[in-house]
């Protein structure tokens, strides 16, 4: 199982990936908005969540997730790192 | 090679295609038997235990001297189709003499591989037969051969290969069949092979040939269609037939967008993958690639990419998004050793 903060350094690695390296990692907050406040689409945001999945060996499981409420960094992993669990 | 059939009610398995091109000459084309191809061409009977095959040879056609062949393709269930032997051999175009050696590529169950048969059975020509249709085997008979049909995807993989064993192969006939050749294959077979002719062929089980070009360009000319329209959505129509294929017409001429069945739909927005492939294809150092739909929470499905070359993933990225639109960018970009083809050698789309 990964650590939470090892989900969180892989999505804003990702993040930045997806970004094409204009914002370095150490720029982007636990508490930024994915789409909102780091400018990432609902394109790049499955990307990242792809890529997410692919980390923790698991696919997200739909049931449950309010994805309103998926919003920032933090969300994102926290709902990673649960689904790893189940 | 390994490979069955099932004749008439009474059931024979063959086992060489030297045999089952016996079995044509001697059984079918005179008219004397009708005969199921199983697409598969390993030592496995367990398919003829299932009575929906042994009935649809009972109620085949009144008629005798008719195959029939699974239709292969990408995606889906395959359906049965009957074909006249006689007819198709009496159809088919393309001379040749018996000094030709064609290069059996493809499953013999299938038509692209049973084309091949046929043509040689008209030709006189001689066939040459791998042990199976692994792609070491093939490789092995091609110093042997001096005409060979394959498909572009194959055609990738001989060119990540030793070229001078291929360059020294006395290639004269190069025919693309069973997915769209783009110029990129053209133009590389050429370079290859600079004294073959090179040729490439819109066919299907259900239509059998419909055309072939050697003019050295992509697509086709829209000439060489008969009674052909195409549809809002971009799909083909032959005779009314509904071919499934996305084409557009540029000038005179027509040009292959993919599959309808093979469309992603990223969050309502249609890609075919053989458009993302073939920007893929054209950067730099991409050897062979296969584009091929990723389920997703959020948008339904997402574009995933493998793809072999010394090429970094997000360099390909940044190409991709100058060419394609966003939602048309593969989401997950792998670097693999080979990429996954069917059995009858075209990309997977699984």
């Amino acid at each position: 199982m990964k650590s939470f903060d090892e989900i969180v350094n892989h999505i804003k690695k990702n993040i930045a990936q997806v970004l094409l390296e204009s914002l370095p990692i150490d720029k982007i907050n636990n508490d930024d908005k994915l789409i909102a406040d780091l400018g990432i689409d609902s394109l790049d945001y499955a990307m990242v969540m792809l890529s997410g999945e692919e980390f923790i060996g698991k696919k997200v499981k739909e049931e449950g997730v309010i994805w309103q409420e998926i919003q920032t960094v933090q969300q994102l992993a926290m709902l990673l790192y649960k689904q790893q669990g189940d | 090679m390994y490979f069955k059939c099932w004749i008439g009610k009474s059931g024979y398995f063959v086992q060489e295609v030297q045999k089952l091109i016996q079995l044509i000459n001697d059984c079918i084309i005179p008219g004397n038997a009708n005969f199921l191809l199983s697409p598969s061409y390993r030592d496995d009977f367990s398919w003829i235990c299932d009575n929906k095959y042994t009935s649809c040879v009972v109620e085949s056609p009144i008629t005798q001297g008719q195959i029939s062949l699974y239709t292969s393709g990408t995606t889906g269930q395959p359906k049965i189709i009957w074909k006249n032997c006689h007819e198709v051999i009496l159809n088919k175009k393309g001379t040749g003499s018996q000094n030709d050696r064609w290069l059996l590529t493809f499953n013999p169950g299938r038509w692209a591989g049973l084309s091949v048969i046929l043509h040689t059975i008209r030709t006189n020509a001689q066939l040459v037969i791998p042990d199976d249709l692994t792609f070491e085997s093939i490789l092995a008979k091609f110093s042997d051969s001096t005409h060979v049909s394959l498909t572009p995807s194959l055609f990738r993989k001989l060119q990540l290969c030793d070229n001078g064993m291929l360059q020294s192969a006395d290639i004269q006939q190069l025919t693309f069949g069973g997915e769209y050749a783009t110029q990129k294959i053209l133009d590389d077979a050429r370079k290859l092979w600079p004294k073959a002719r090179v040729t490439h062929i819109y066919a299907s089980t259900e239509l059998g040939d419909v055309c072939s070009v050697s003019d050295g360009l992509e697509g086709y000319p829209t000439m060489k269609f008969i009674n052909w329209a195409i549809d809002d959505d971009g799909e083909l129509f032959l005779n009314g037939i509904s071919t499934g294929d996305l084409w557009e017409v540029n000038f005179d001429r027509l040009y292959y967008k993919g599959r309808n069945s093979e469309v992603i739909n990223v969050g309502g927005a249609k890609v075919t993958p053989t458009i993302v492939e073939q920007q893929v294809n054209s950067f730099p150092g991409i050897h062979e690639c296969r584009a091929y739909p990723i389920d997703n929470p959020l948008l339904g499905q997402v574009v995933g990419l493998d793809y072999v070359g010394p090429v970094e993933p997000l360099a390909l990225r940044k190409h991709l998004l100058q060419l394609l639109p966003k939602y048309a960018v593969p989401a997950k970009i792998n670097q693999v050793k080979s990429v996954q083809l069917t059995s009858a050698g075209k990309l997977s789309r699984i």
